[in-house]
Parts: C-alpha cells; structure tokens; sequence
C-alpha cells in the first residue's frame, strides 16, 4: 500500500468518524497509522475502562490527542484493524503480569515485594499505606512507587506460598 | 555518607539494576563516539517483546547510543547522531513507555526503546536535553553518574526516609539524646535497678521465714517443746520485712516511673526543637520534595513515639533480660532439678510469642488497610457531604461505609480470637510447667524420696513465688521487639529531618546592605530546579532602583522562577545576579531578606489576630504604624468595622476573611516592612473588580519610590510599570513599555492584550 502523506490538516468538526470508516497500519518501527478518505494520522489507542470493561470502548487518539474515532466493539471495524488495535492495545496496557511472590518484607515506611513476572524477575516497592486492589476483571493491581503497575492474577493461579503472602493484603 | 552515595545504596538495595554505567560499557560507547564522552544515561529495562532486559540509553554531545549485550554474546551499540533528529515521539501507556527518535518525515524512526516507569525520571532527562536541541536550545550536562542515581533513586527516597542506617545505629543515635540528662538517667537506672533487686526479696524471706523460723518451732511443738525464744520477735520482723520490702518496690517503682517519664518528655522537647529549628534553616527545595503533612508528623507524632521508647521501652528491655537471667540462676540455684523444668522451656515460650507477634502483625496490617478504606470515606464524604445530599446518595454512602465498618470489625475480631486463644494457650503451657513442679516437688516435700533429695517448705513456696515472677520478662521482651521497630521508624524520619542540609547558606564573611538601593542586575541567569530541566536560560535584566518591572508570559514561562531567584530561595544554575552590584551570593540573606517584600497571589496569614499579622515582619512596630500601614493599604476601614477590630483573630490561614480582605492585609503587612525592592506576584488576580480597584489603589501607594518585579496576567493591572519583560520557555522574548510592546503587532504582549480585550468584551455583551 502507497503510503499516503501524514494529514493533520483534518477538520475538527468531522471527527470522530465512525468505526467503520477507520483503516489501521503499523509501521516497522511500531508506530499506528489511523487511515480514512484521504486522510491519515498517527494514532495511539487507549481502553476507556481498562479495568470495568476491558473488550470494549477503545479510543483511537492522534498525537494533539483529538479523538479519531471510539470502538465500542472489535466488530465495529475490519478483521485487520481489529486485530492491529488489539496489539497496539497490549503494548499501550503493558503490565507487569506477576506470576510468583517471592517476598514482602516490611521496611521502614515502604514494603518490599520480591516477585517474579512474565516479564522477568522484579523487585520493586510499595508504600506502606498503599494497598493493592481488587479488579473487576479479577486479580489485583499494586503500584509501585515509581508508578509501575503489577497485575497479580486470581488467587487459585498462583502458588500456595504466594497466596499465602498475599492473604495480608486482601480479602 | 554524600547524597550520592545514599542513592546508588538505594538502588543496589531496592533494584535490579546496577547502580552506575560499567565502566566497560562506557569505555565502548565513548570508543563508538570516537571519544566523545557520555553525558547522560539511563536504562531502556523493557524490549521490544515487552521482556525485562537491561540497555543504556547514553547521551554524547553529539549523538544518542543504544548499548546492549546480551550474556555471553557481542555487545551491540546503535549510535544516532543527535543533529539528525527532528522530533521525538512518545507512546505512554499503563507501566510501559515507548520513545521514538525520528529523522526526516516518512522516514522510519532513527530509534526505539522501552521503558517502564521506574526509568521514566532518568529517561525525561534525555529526552529533555534532546526536546530542548529540537528547539533551538543546546545545554550540556555534566555529573552523568550523579544525575542518573538521584534519578532512580527519587521514588524510594520520596517513599521512605533515610534508609542508611540500621535499626540499632538509630537507637543509638537517639540515646545519645539523654546524655545530658546524667542525673534522671542516674535516678532512673538506679530506681529500676533497685526496684528489680527488692522484688527479689519477699520469696527469699518467705523461705527464711518457712524454714528458720516456723518450720522449728512447728516441730517443737508436735515434739510438745516450747517455742524457741525469739521465735514470735523474729518472724514479726521478717513479716515487717517482707512489708517493707513490698512498699520499698513500690517506692523504686514511682522514682522509676517519673524519672524515666519526664526523662522521655525532655528527650522528645529536645527533639522536637532541634527538628523544627532545623525545618527554619532548610531551604525551599526541601520543602518541595516532602510532603507538608509528613513534616507536620516528624516533629509532633514521631518525636512523641520516641517518649514512649526512652521513658520505657529502652529501661524496661534491658530490665526484663536482667530479671530473667536472674531468675533463672535463682530457680537453679535454688534447686537444679525444678529450676530446669522452668528454665529448659524457656526458648520455646519465646519462640511461640515471637511466633504468634509475627501472625499479629500481619493481622494488624490487615486490619490497618481496613482502617484505611474507611478513613478513605470519611475524607470523601465529609468534605463532600453538599455533592452526597445533592445526589441523594446519603443510603449509597452509608451502604459504602458500613460494608468497610463490617469488615473492619471481623479483623478486628480475628485479632481477639487470635490474641484471646493464644495468650490463655501460653499461660497453660506456663501452668503445665508449675504443675509440673509441684507434681516433683511435693513428694519431695512430704520426703518420699523420689524426684530428688527432700525440699524444705521454705524453699518450695519461695520457688514458686520466683516462678510466678517468670513470665513477665518474657512478655515484656516480646513486647519490646515491637516497639523499638516503631521507634527506629520514628527516629528514622526524624534524623532524615536533621541530616538535611539548607541549600541556601550565606558566607563566612557576608556583604550587609545598609540600606538596599534597588538596583538590580540579572547577568545571563540559567537556572533548573532539578538540575537538568532549564526553567530560565540566560536571562539578563537591568534595573534601575525605583523602577517598576511587570513580567508576563504564559504559565510555566519562568517569571516566578525569576522573584523566587531574586529572593535567594533557590541559588542560580549560571550566570550571576547582582544587588546594587554585589553578587547576591555575597551577600547577607537574613538582612537582605527584610528589606524584600512579597505579595501572593494567595496571602498566608498566620493564626492570630490582624495587629499580629500585620506586625509580623517587625513585632515592635508602633500601633500607629499599624494603622498608617492600614490605611495606606486600604485596610483600615474594614479592619475598624469588625467588632475586634485590629484584635480579631483570624482563623488558620485567615479564612474567616475574605480574599480581597486577607489580600490587603498582606499589603499592609508589606508597607509596614518598607521594603527595597517589592515583588507583587499576582497580587490582584483572585478578587472581584472592585476588591481589584482598591487593592490597585493600595499597591499604587506601596510601590512608590521602591524597585518592583510584579507578575500578573490581567495586562491591565501592569499599565504604569516603567518596563514590560515579556518571558517566553525562560527566555525574555520582548521588552519594552507597555505602548511600545502594543505597537509590536505580531508581539506576544500585543496579541495578549488583544486577546484579553476580546474576552472582556465577550463577557461584556
């Protein structure tokens, strides 16, 4: 496919478009393009409700954050759309996927988690007073203190010594 | 230990990651860079198939290197020379941000890399230097090392207080607080010594009591002898004795008890004032990097907990092993046999209280996270309470309070099950080792000759008032662990209060300037809050003393960067500034300081009444020169009306008044200083027209015959300032008066007062 110049001269008025009209493509270097009509911008998408409602409500964004469109359903656009917003979705929603812990120790004023991920092995640090949190799409989320998001799945996935250390902080 | 030492401790502790470039890893991107030498760095921790890894992303003077080596393979360096970049482009998602580095359009990024959050505060650095080349604007950094620690380790050192010392190192940093207390450490030690020594006495003079004295004369009268002579004197005096023995315990516990507590009172007074007097030293950056209500707790909450541990838990501890070797030697030495049924179980009692405090804590901590959801309602709630009956949501509000209410009650009720079967359970395990004893003992008692030799009465009943003395070194001990991890906590925070250094110090020798002129000189000014990060970039103003200056621009432009610099909360980055021709770094800030006056946006007026406000900055200034500072600040009219008048106090931060009010008073509070040089920052912009008509008129009178920086965004109020500077991204972009700016059509002062014009008229019609 010719790739068309970027267009950001679009007017504002028109936008959003419907799903429908909406064209996805990504690029070697991992950036999305947001291609209709003429027209063609470079998009980020972003979950509406990344916990509540995790397979619905996509925004489509351009880089001055106007809105292209919103999918409310994958079926809203084509299969090779659908399937590019879902891997643009995995990277803009990384988390840390814990799938052990290790330890947490508590030090003065932070708690110390040693935990071992998808990704790798991670040693990272909660307040004390932050707690994690119950998710409606199951599991638990911690943040860090850095910011960084842990997802710690349902208890009877992990092992026995972990849910034992967890049994502190949940319900 | 330097700052920058604490911080690659922190990342060696807290990380996974090395706390430093190896020097072979820069030895290779420098040998790349043909010697060019890295300035900056961070960690991409994320690749592209979102696994951990770990790859340098170096900044060089010229050009931007990726270095990765894989174990055990070649190292890879892909290098961009850093004048081919045209823009950067950035992806944030949820822990994981991607950034592309792009050369010309429609061509593929010139690089990518992947970071998650813990690396973002390194990474902006970068991306800053490189944001800031895009536009125009070349910096150099030094000091890589330096940058990239307190980068990684900011989060941690936000979260946590001092981490390098350990729990004992703290303890007796915080004991050395008592030395000068010799006479109650004296009291105390000794009336604890003394108070331990004579609860020893009463089971020694039971047994003599037993065995010497009613045991003999028992026996002569089964044997139908007469009572030895004596007999009935002496065994009144050992009762006495035994009564005196308790009322002297008694007597050592009280001289303990208010020696050790004022003791504690003194240590946290003393704390207390050190921390504060030492919060007044510190400079602003402190203050920026704590939170207002975490300080608050340092000097009132923690140096209170600290009381506790010196009043009690240090003595008590020390004490309690005391007691309990004792003891034990006493129960052995008494009889070996019995004494080792109580002294052998010992370490398992202390291992089943260790045990169980371990299981209570972790209780606790639920329970303290139950607590917090619901604190976290009242804070919603109560400050929200308008919005909740608006809605008419005061049933969802209850359901969501006493769903947390609910929960917060069954932990604290798995607490009392788990403390309330425990405690009787290790009392059992306690009785089972005196029955124990009793069942060796009496047949040795009754000499049926097993278990032993026979035992005297005596010794039997003293042996089991020793026993009954046992437990509570134990629990005491147990008890102990606790609370010297709460203190260390405590003391923690606090010495990180008292190791910080004030950034803002004057020389050995300062310059005084008697009185300040007002000439004031910006040379070339650069200046970061972070170090990296240019708020202002060689800015350079001469002003004339009298002269009012107006500053304008957008937010975050640098025009309170430039009255903060003025004030020397901050010192600069580059360049000099200079008052009335001596560099300000020269000169005495204290006395420098009370000839600078300052009028916020958002006045602060301190609890008490106004007289005491507006007397703050010279508490002995003359009641007449009050109320000239009053009237010239339009204040005294309003003042004279309230039924206190001049003695009404305002509440915390003078909320019982309204802006404009609290805002004249400020002025007032200015006036009264007679300040050289005058920054009014914007002193009007929260207030109705009229308030804003007479505070104007009050600042007229202010700034006459001083030097005046003031910043403001409605232009209007900036009209008679004698020169305008226009700063734009902390450069000045234009100067001159305000007519000479207005006939500058394509000037940003014009097209903002074009703008302002707009709006008034909008809102007009």
């Amino acid at each position: 496919m010719d790739k068309p110049k970027e267009n950001t001269t679009y007017d504002e008025k028109d936008l959003p478009i419907v799903p429908a009209q909406l064209r996805l493509s990504r690029s070697d270097d991992g950036q999305y393009a947001a291609h209709w009509g003429e027209h063609r911008a470079t998009v980020h998408v972003l979950r509406c409700f990344p916990w509540t409602e995790r397979d619905a409500y996509f925004t489509v964004r351009d880089n001055d954050d106007r809105e292209i469109t919103l999918i409310e359903k994958l079926d809203q656009v084509d299969a090779g759309t659908a399937a590019l917003v879902q891997m643009a979705l995995h990277e803009a929603g990384f988390l840390f996927e814990v799938v052990r812990v290790e330890e947490i120790r508590e030090e003065f004023e932070i708690r110390n988690w040693a935990v071992h991920t998808r990704q790798g092995r991670r040693n990272f640090q909660t307040r004390r007073d932050e707690w994690p949190r119950r998710t409606d799409s199951g599991g638990m989320l911690v943040r860090c203190v850095s910011g960084d998001l842990y997802h710690i799945p349902t208890d009877d996935i992990l092992d026995p010594q972990s849910r034992k250390l967890l049994s502190v902080y949940v319900d | 230990m330097s700052e920058r030492n604490t911080d690659r401790e922190i990342i060696d502790r807290y990380t996974d990651q090395p706390s430093e470039m190896p020097d072979e890893v820069r030895r290779q991107i420098e040998a790349h860079w043909g010697g060019e030498p890295v300035q900056l760095y961070a960690v991409s921790d994320l690749d592209a198939s979102m696994k951990l890894t770990c790859t340098w992303v170096a900044l060089g003077p010229k050009s931007v290197a990726l270095f990765h080596q894989a174990n055990g393979t070649a190292a890879s360096i892909h290098s961009v020379q850093r004048d081919t970049i045209q823009g950067l482009r950035e992806f944030p998602g949820l822990s994981c941000t991607q950034v592309l580095l792009l050369g010309n359009p429609d061509e593929p990024a010139l690089a990518s890399f992947r970071y998650s959050h813990r690396q973002r505060r390194a990474m902006e650095n970068i991306k800053f230097i490189l944001q800031q080349q895009i536009a125009g604007h070349r910096i150099d950094v030094s000091a890589a090392d330096d940058v990239y620690a307190e980068s990684m380790a900011h989060a941690v050192k936000q979260a946590q207080a001092s981490v390098n010392s350990s729990e004992l190192d703290v303890v007796w940093r915080l004991l050395a607080y008592v030395k000068p207390y010799k006479w109650e450490v004296s009291m105390g030690v000794l009336g604890a010594v003394l108070m331990t020594a004579i609860s020893l006495v009463p089971p020694y003079l039971t047994r003599y009591l037993l065995d010497d004295i009613v045991t003999p004369a028992a026996t002569a009268r089964e044997q139908g002898n007469a009572i030895p002579d004596g007999t009935v004197f002496m065994a009144l005096m050992v009762i006495a004795g035994i009564g005196v023995a308790f009322a002297l315990r008694q007597l050592f516990i009280w001289v303990r008890m208010r020696t050790m507590a004022v003791l504690g009172e003194l240590v946290a007074r003393d704390l207390r004032h050190h921390v504060y007097k030492h919060l007044q030293k510190l400079s602003l950056s402190f203050y920026s990097s704590k939170k207002t209500g975490g300080l608050i707790s340092r000097v009132s909450s923690d140096t209170d907990r600290l009381w506790d541990f010196i009043a009690f838990g240090v003595l008590d501890c020390v004490l309690a092993i005391v007691m309990l070797i004792s003891l034990g030697v006493i129960l052995l030495l008494s009889d070996w046999r019995l004494g080792l049924v109580m002294v052998l179980p010992t370490p398992l009692l202390f291992w089943a209280s260790y045990s169980h405090g371990g299981k209570m804590r972790h209780m606790f901590l639920r329970i303290w996270r139950r607590w917090g959801d619901l604190t976290a309602i009242l804070a919603d709630t109560i400050p929200g309470i308008r919005v909740v009956k608006a809605f008419n949501q005061e049933a969802y509000e209850k359901k969501r309070f006493d769903t947390q209410n609910e929960s917060f009650y069954e932990g604290c009720l798995h607490i009392h099950h788990s403390w309330t079967a425990f405690w009787p359970l290790l009392f059992l395990a306690y009785h089972f080792m005196i029955w124990l004893v009793w069942v060796l003992a009496v047949p040795r008692v009754l000499g049926m000759g097993f278990f032993g030799p026979e035992l005297s009465i005596g010794v039997f009943i003293s042996f089991v008032m020793y026993m009954g003395m046992y437990v509570g070194p134990i629990e005491s001990l147990v008890r102990m662990t606790f609370m010297l991890n709460r203190a260390a906590t405590s003391a923690h925070r606090v010495f990180e209060v008292l190791d910080a250094e004030p950034e803002i110090t004057d020389i050995d020798t300062p310059v005084r300037l008697e009185p300040v002129k007002g000439d004031v000189v910006f040379e070339n000014v650069s200046f970061a809050y972070d170090g990296v990060r240019q708020v202002l970039r060689n800015v350079s103003i001469d002003v004339k003393a009298g002269e009012m200056i107006g500053l304008v621009g957008p937010s975050g432009a640098g025009k309170s960067t430039v009255t903060n610099l003025l004030s020397r909360f901050y010192d600069i980055s580059s360049g000099a500034i200079r008052i009335d021709g001596v560099d300000l770094k020269q000169i005495d800030i204290g006395h420098y300081r009370r000839q600078l006056g300052i009028v916020l946006q958002d006045p602060h007026l301190f609890h008490g009444s106004i007289v005491e406000n507006i007397r703050y900055g010279i508490p002995d200034a003359s009641l007449d020169q009050v109320i000239a500072a009053a009237r010239a600040a339009n204040a005294h009219d309003f003042i004279s009306r309230m039924p206190h008048a001049y003695d009404t106090v305002v509440g915390e931060r003078g909320h019982t008044l309204s802006g404009g009010e609290r805002q004249r008073i400020s002025i007032a509070r200015a006036i009264l200083c007679n300040p050289r040089i005058l920054i009014l920052d914007e002193a009007t912009s929260s207030v109705d027209t009229e308030t804003e008509y007479k505070i104007q008129e009050a600042l007229e009178r202010l700034i006459e015959g001083r030097t005046v920086f003031a910043i403001a965004h409605r232009l209007s109020t900036l009209r008679k300032a004698n020169r305008l500077f226009v700063i734009e991204d902390g450069r000045i972009t234009e100067q001159g008066t305000h007519e000479e700016l207005l006939n500058k059509e394509d000037g940003t002062y014009a097209k903002l007062v074009k703008m302002q014009q707009q709006l008034h008229e909008l809102y007009a019609t």
